[in-house]
This record gives C-alpha cells, structure tokens and sequence, in this order.
C-alpha cells in the first residue's frame, strides 16, 4: 500500500507548469490523513493546550486558592498586570539577571574544561578508558543527591574549607553557603562539577570526528598545534561546540537543584535564580497567574536567546548547501 | 488498614471489587468483639478513680487489653465515644467501606504501630469500633501544601482526609478543599475545650489551632510548640557561675529575658572547646519562628503582626528589637548558623556542642541516654533542662511566649464524595479527642507531639517527652502566641518575613529595612487577597492569640 501526503499535484492530474514530474495521486489521501490524527491531537493536548492555558491564566489573578476553576479564571481578567508586575519587579529582574551570570560562568567554564579534557583525552594514554568512565561519573548522580553531598562539603568546617587550609596561608573560613557573595559561587561550583564531563563527552566526540588526513597534511605544511586547532580542528568541530553550548546554556539557565539543596535561593535571594523564583512564586505563594506571566517572559526570552545561538548553524547549513 | 503509596488504585470509600458483604461481615464481627472487649477490659485491668465515677452505669470504649489502657477509655457520652456511635449509626450508603486518610510518612506510625506492644493499632481498634476501615497514603510533608494546592486546583477527591500544616489552614479553605465542619462539630461535640481532655489553653488554642475566619476547617494532629533547653551542668556548675557573675554582675540562672539569654550565650560561646552559646536555628524555613518568639514578647499581653485593620505592625520597635537581638546573638552559635536546619542541630545538642537552644519539644524525646542523638555517650539528655522561652521586660513587666510552627491538622476533603463527609469527620474527631489524642502521642513511633491537657499527667507521654518537658509545656502552651496562620495567604506573609529576615541576619540590609520590606510586602499580600476579607479573618483569627503576658509566671 502506497500511503502520500503529497498535495501539490493539482486536481486532475495534470502536472505544473515548469515540467516537473508530479508525483502520482494517492487513492488512501483520508486514511493517510486518519492514521496521523492521532499524533497531531496529542501533539495539540501536550503542547498547545498548555500554552493556551498558560497565557489565559497569565491574563487573570486566578489561584487555586480563589476557589474557582481555572477555566473561569477570565472572571478575575486584570490584561497584562501580571506581566507588568513581573517586568518591574526588583526582585525578578533581579533573578533573571543573576541567572544569566550563573549561566554564562557556568557553561563558559564548563566549555573551557570540557574542551581542554577533551583534548587531552584524544592522545592515548595508560588507563584512558579507566579516566574517561571516571570523568563521566558526576553526571549520573542524581542532582538532589550532588546537592546534598556538596551541602556538607561546603560547611564552613567542612571538607573544603579544610583542603583550601592546608594549601593556603592561613585558616580558610569561606561561609559559602550562608555569605550572599558566595552562594551564587557555590552553586555555580556543584553545576560545573556535575555538568562538565557533558560537555567533555560532546567535544570528545566532535574532535575525535576530525578527519586524520587533514591533520597529516598540516603537519606536513608544517603547522604548529597552534595552527591546527585553529585552522583545522576549530573550523569542523564549531558546529560541535555551539549545540554543546546550547544545550548546556539552556540547561544551566533552569538551574534549580543546587541551588534549592544548597541555599532555598539564599540567604534572603542571593542565590535566587529564576526557577527558584518561579517555585516558590508558585508552590509557597500560590501565585499561579503571575507564575504563568513570568514563565511566558522566561520562555520567549530562551526562545529568542536560542534562536540568535543556532543561527551560526543555519548559515553554516546554506553556505554548504 | 493498610499503608499505599498509590493514592488512585481505589476510590475513597468505595468498596474494594472483592467479596464486600464477606468482609462488611468480618468487620461488624470484628467490631463486636472489640466493643466486647472495650467493655471488659477495664474491668479486667483495674481502673482509676476517674474512670470508675465516670463508668457508673455507662459502658466505656477506647483502647482494652493491656495494662495502663483504662487512661484511654472513655464512656459513651463524649468526644471520643459520640464520634463512635455516630460512625456505628451511619446507614447505608453514607456508610464508607473505608476512608483514605493522607498523612506525612512519619505521622502514619502514630496510628498504626501497635503500642504498647501487643496493643491493638489505633487505626485497627477504629475499624473494630465502628466497622469503617481506615487506609493510609504517605504524602511526604516537605510537599504538602504543594500537592494540597494541586488537588484544589483539580478538585481531586481521592483523599477523604488531607493533611495539612497549620498555615495552611486559609489558603486550603479559601481554595474549596477543606469543609467547613461546623455542622459537624454542634451536632458531634467535640472534646477540644474540654477541661480535662481538651487542648492545652482551652479555647483560645482550639481557635488557633483549628478554626479560620470564625469557623473550624481543620483538626490539629500535632503539638510543634517550641521549647527553651539549657544544659544544666552548665548552669550548675560553680565555677560558671562565678565566672558569670564576675564578668555580668548578676548570677547565672536559666534565662529569664532575652538580654540575659544573649550574655549567656555570650558567655558560654567557646569554639574553641567545641561549645557554642545558643544553636536555635536561623536558616531558611526553620529560623523565623525565632523571631517569632522574639517579637511577640515585646508587647504587653503580646506584640500582633498587625493592627486591626491589617496595618502591619512589625517594623515597629519591637520588631527592630527583635531582629537586633537576633542578629546579636547569631554570632554566639554555628559559623553556618544560616543554613542549619534541625538535623544539624540535634546532632550538636547530642554531642553536648552547644550550651542553650530552642526546637521542637521532640528534642527531649529523641535526645536520650542511649537515643538516636547520642553517638558520642555525652548523654545530654540527663543535662538537658527545659524553661520557658525567655521575654522582655516590657514597662517593668516579663511578657514572655513561646510560640509553634509547621503543626500538623487534619481536614475533610470537600472534593471527596460527599456521603462520607460525615465518617470522615467523626474520624477525626475521635483520633483528637484526650484520651486518644493523648494515646497517640505516647506512642514514639510518630511525628505526633503533645497539646493536650491530658498528656501532661499521661505516665507514656510523661516518660517519653521527660517530666521536666511536660511540666514547661503545660506552663508556656496557654501563653502560646501564634505564628502566622489562620489567614488566606499565611504562606506568602512567612515567605516575605523569612526572605527579609534573612536578610538582615546576613547583613544585606539593616534590622529596619528589612522589617520595613516585611511590612511593604505584607501589605500587597493584603491588597491581593481582598484588604476587608482579610481584616475580618485577622480579627477573628486573633481569637486564638494569649491574653496573658506569662503564663509561666510564678511558676518558674
């Protein structure tokens, strides 16, 4: 059975202008178009519908605690207060900015280990195998169990604190859980930890990728390894390191574990990035529609942050094409 | 009764697809026997004086079969023994089969772990008593009100009882969740100010601990009230003492005010030979109610929160003078005192770490010779000594309050079928009546903790909680200021004072600054909800604040 869900052959049969050959009618056409119903309903149940539901309670001040359903929350329809509340509250601004940082320090460090890692590991050496699993373990731990574990590493009379003292002048006493300097460090700490052998894994599969004859043949022209990471190696595998970025910018950008295990966002907000803002708006406060305003802000602005990062992609795409 | 994980795989208070009418059978024989046995069993026992004038001519029900069990018997004609009857008599259809009753993982031994050994469970002795069948869902309580919020958002009858936290109390009643039980209450009669089995403080506790906005919406299931501890040996010690007066002035006794609490902590606070002056927690979520403690005692009967027209009062005077001595005496406990929650704090108690703190009145249960706490001998627990929270002195007068937080009730699910309201109810009202409440809470299986009047004199709760600590409760519990609770919003009100707080307590912004952010936050909570509906609710809610400024006084 020939199933196609071609329509551009006009009715008839008859084929374009231009000459191309059009591609033989389909007598299934409703049967093909049936059989994928199903998945284009849950598509809208699992993505549409909730983001039409986000963006009308985000229009009203409904809670669940204002008794009613959610459905009638057009009974409380206040426009864009909400967004409005978000856009000049100090404290969200606050958190959306401090995030960025955390995320930019987070994933710019995590690249820079990742990437010279990774470049070491490409050379063979005794015991690699053993050293690569071992790098990936901090991954697999689950985040809530990294966060407790770093909650009593980073005890001001914890483990840390002891190493720092033994390799430093003096007693290192850094409070870094409960100094509002130090916190958003911290938890900046326990997510390059964790996350670095991601992007580790990524660029060691992008530079082992690296076409051996290209490298033979600078090395005949005689470049320097200088020479060949940039001319050679950066050029190949940039599309490699911008989707690791990506992925671990967005990443980075929710963080919430550490952050929650370490401090709840604190002490006060100095640790507060904008899913803990978000959860404790949503599920200490109960402020439902203003969360749902916030969330909307968030994901247009993630949105519009990706779309600029993958661009260098899609250029890369054409001019190849 | 059994425990599940899964709260979907039955509907509350349906009937099981199994053989129903063979297992009704089995229960009403079961509850036969039982009643039997109720009716015997003191007999069988011997029985106090009390219980003996009260049995004339009246059968007893309640807990039978083991020594000491005639304390949690009660004849027919009150809390307890009216919610029984009421359950026998349900007919038909409102009838349940069983009730699904949510609770934290840690209150669910309370109900069923047989105790003493041997004892018929709780929940199990129900089930004879009335052939209504309890099942218990774990809901973990660090997500409570999250999951409450959830099931009123959509309208999730699954549970015929839900566990909440005190503050909670408005939200979850304003959300539709909870059924306003005063029907049940005028025609049931609870036991809650009763004076021999009611709540600690009588009517003003009941209109704290259950009632929103003038009306019950909940039954308390616990006692988180808080007490002051010092270590003794310290105190008694002459050389401290000399040392104290030489150095202060005036000698070292237990803290009667909070400027002494702070020289004291000052005094004792030697790192060095790994003991701290005072532990009482500042982190987030745990440390505010140490400002609660603080505050309220700086006005005389008591400091409010706000005025009658919800003006906040807190970045007042006192407000600022609570902070400052908090922040004060920040220094004189961990280097990480802001983020040390109570499993931090129990650790250092057992290990004699520090030399005064305030927690959960658990601490003495838990802290024994011996106990889960004492990992390095010291046995604290024979050093521990509990007082009254300290106080001001305000206008040559001590106000002095402690205070409580978190505090598990329960509630109707008004989502669940409607029909078992009433069951769900009486349940409720014979698991916190005395005698049983007071049972309950002997039992160390659980996170239950004592409120009742009962439980003071109760040898269990006695032995289990130590004398010393029963004594101070029953003291400081009728003086007790409410936290934040019985308003819609409560959550979001602790969330800005905890925030500020901590704030200031990290030295991000001043003692007044911070209050003054408390109090602009406030107010927009306040506008949000609705300013008049929330006057309304804040003057009734302050029904269940002291009117005493101590109500240790002379007692201590």
């Amino acid at each position: 059975m020939e199933i196609t869900t071609d329509t551009t052959t006009p009715a008839g049969g008859v084929p374009p202008a231009g000459g191309t050959r059009a591609k033989p009618v389909s007598p299934h056409r409703h049967i093909s178009r049936l059989l994928i119903l199903p998945g284009v309903l849950l598509l809208l149940l699992l993505v549409v519908f909730p983001v039409v539901m986000e963006i009308y309670v985000s229009l009203t001040t409904w809670t669940p605690t204002t008794g009613s359903p959610w459905y009638d929350a057009y009974q409380q329809w206040t426009w864009f207060d909400n967004y409005g509340g978000g856009l000049t509250s100090s404290s969200f601004l606050t958190a959306v900015v401090r995030t960025i940082v955390m995320t930019v320090a987070a994933t710019g460090i995590e690249f820079a280990l990742g990437f010279g890692l990774a470049l070491l590991f490409l050379e063979k050496f005794l015991g690699r195998q053993v050293a690569t699993v071992l790098f990936l373990i901090p991954m697999m731990i689950v985040p809530a169990v990294s966060g407790f574990v770093f909650f009593l590493l980073l005890q001001t009379t914890g483990p840390i604190n002891t190493i720092l003292s033994a390799i430093l002048p003096g007693t290192v006493e850094a409070r870094w859980l409960t100094d509002p300097t130090l916190t958003p460090i911290s938890v900046v700490l326990v997510d390059i930890w964790q996350w670095t052998p991601l992007m580790f894994l990524i660029l060691l599969a992008g530079l082992m990728a690296v076409p051996e004859d290209q490298i033979q043949a600078a090395d005949i022209l005689g470049a320097s390894w200088a020479q060949k990471l940039r001319h050679v190696v950066l050029p190949i595998v940039k599309p490699i390191i911008l989707i690791a970025l990506i992925i671990r910018g967005m990443e980075a950008f929710k963080i919430f574990d550490a952050a929650w295990l370490l401090t709840q966002g604190g002490p006060g907000e100095a640790s507060s990035t904008i899913s803990v803002k978000l959860y404790r708006e949503a599920f200490q406060n109960s402020q439902w529609s203003y969360v749902a305003a916030l969330a909307i802000v968030v994901m247009i602005f993630v949105s519009v942050a990706a779309s600029q990062a993958i661009k260098p992609l899609e250029r890369r795409q054409e001019e190849s094409a | 009764m059994e425990q599940q994980a899964n709260q979907h795989d039955e509907q509350p208070g349906g009937a099981p697809a199994g053989p129903r009418t063979t297992r009704r059978q089995a229960v009403a024989a079961g509850a036969a026997a039982g009643l039997g046995l109720a009716i015997a069993g003191p007999a069988a026992g011997g029985v106090t004086k009390s219980a003996r004038r009260t049995r004339v001519g009246k059968a007893m029900g309640g807990p039978t079969g083991w020594a000491g069990s005639e304390r949690y018997q009660y004849p027919e004609d009150s809390g307890p023994g009216r919610a029984v009857a009421a359950a026998k008599a349900l007919k038909g259809a409102n009838k349940p089969y069983q009730l699904v009753v949510g609770l934290w993982p840690g209150s669910i031994g309370n109900y069923s772990t047989p105790y003493p050994k041997g004892a018929t469970p709780p929940a199990q002795l129900w089930q004879q008593l009335t052939g209504i069948k309890i099942k218990f869902v774990a809901i973990p309580n660090t997500t409570t009100y999250a999951k409450n919020i959830q099931r009123a958002a959509t309208h999730d009858g699954s549970l015929n009882v839900v566990q909440l936290d005190m503050h909670s109390t408005g939200d979850l009643a304003e959300a539709g969740l909870l059924l306003d039980l005063s029907d049940y209450v005028a025609k049931h009669r609870p036991d809650w100010n009763d004076p021999k089995w009611g709540y600690l403080g009588g009517n003003t506790t009941t209109r704290m601990l259950n009632y929103y906005n003038g009306k019950p919406y909940a039954v308390a299931s616990d006692g988180d009230y808080q007490i002051f501890v010092i270590r003794k040996d310290l105190w008694d010690n002459p050389k401290e003492q000399a040392a104290f007066k030489a150095k202060y002035g005036y000698a070292l006794q237990p803290p009667k005010t909070w400027d002494q609490q702070a020289d004291m902590a000052e005094f004792f606070h030697r790192p060095d030979q790994n003991l701290l002056g005072a532990t009482d927690l500042r982190s987030p979520q745990w440390g505010w109610i140490n400002f609660v403690h603080r505050y309220t005692s700086t006005g005389n009967p008591v400091a409010y929160y706000w005025d009658d027209n919800m003006k906040p009062l807190i970045n007042g005077p006192g407000g600022v003078k609570a902070l400052n001595h908090m922040i004060k005496t920040t220094a004189y406990g961990s280097k990480d005192a802001l983020s040390w929650i109570w499993v931090e704090q129990y650790g250092n108690w057992g290990d004699g770490g520090a030399a005064m703190t305030i927690a959960f009145n658990n601490l003495t249960k838990f802290h024994k010779k011996g106990g889960p706490f004492d990992k390095s001998g010291f046995d604290v627990g024979s050093k521990t000594h509990a007082i009254p929270m300290p106080g001001w002195n305000v206008n040559g007068k001590l106000v002095r309050h402690t205070s409580l937080y978190f505090n598990a009730s329960n509630g109707v699910n008004k989502f669940s079928p409607s029909k078992y309201h009433e069951a769900a109810y009486l349940f409720l009202q014979w698991v916190a009546s005395g005698p049983i409440y007071t049972w309950l809470t002997a039992n160390p299986g659980g996170y239950q903790d004592p409120c009742k009047v009962a439980c003071l004199t109760d040898p269990l709760v006695r032995e289990s909680y130590t004398p010393r600590t029963m004594d101070v409760l029953g003291m400081t519990i009728p003086g007790a200021a409410p936290s934040i609770t019985a308003l819609k919003g409560a959550n979001e009100y602790i969330n800005a004072l905890d925030i500020n707080l901590q704030k200031a307590l990290s030295g991000q912004s001043s003692p007044k600054a911070a209050l003054d952010a408390v109090a602009a936050s406030w107010d927009r909570t306040t506008n949000k909800v609705g300013r008049a509906k929330q006057i309304a609710a804040w003057r009734a809610a302050k029904l269940g604040w002291p009117k005493v400024a101590d109500s240790a006084r002379g007692r201590v």
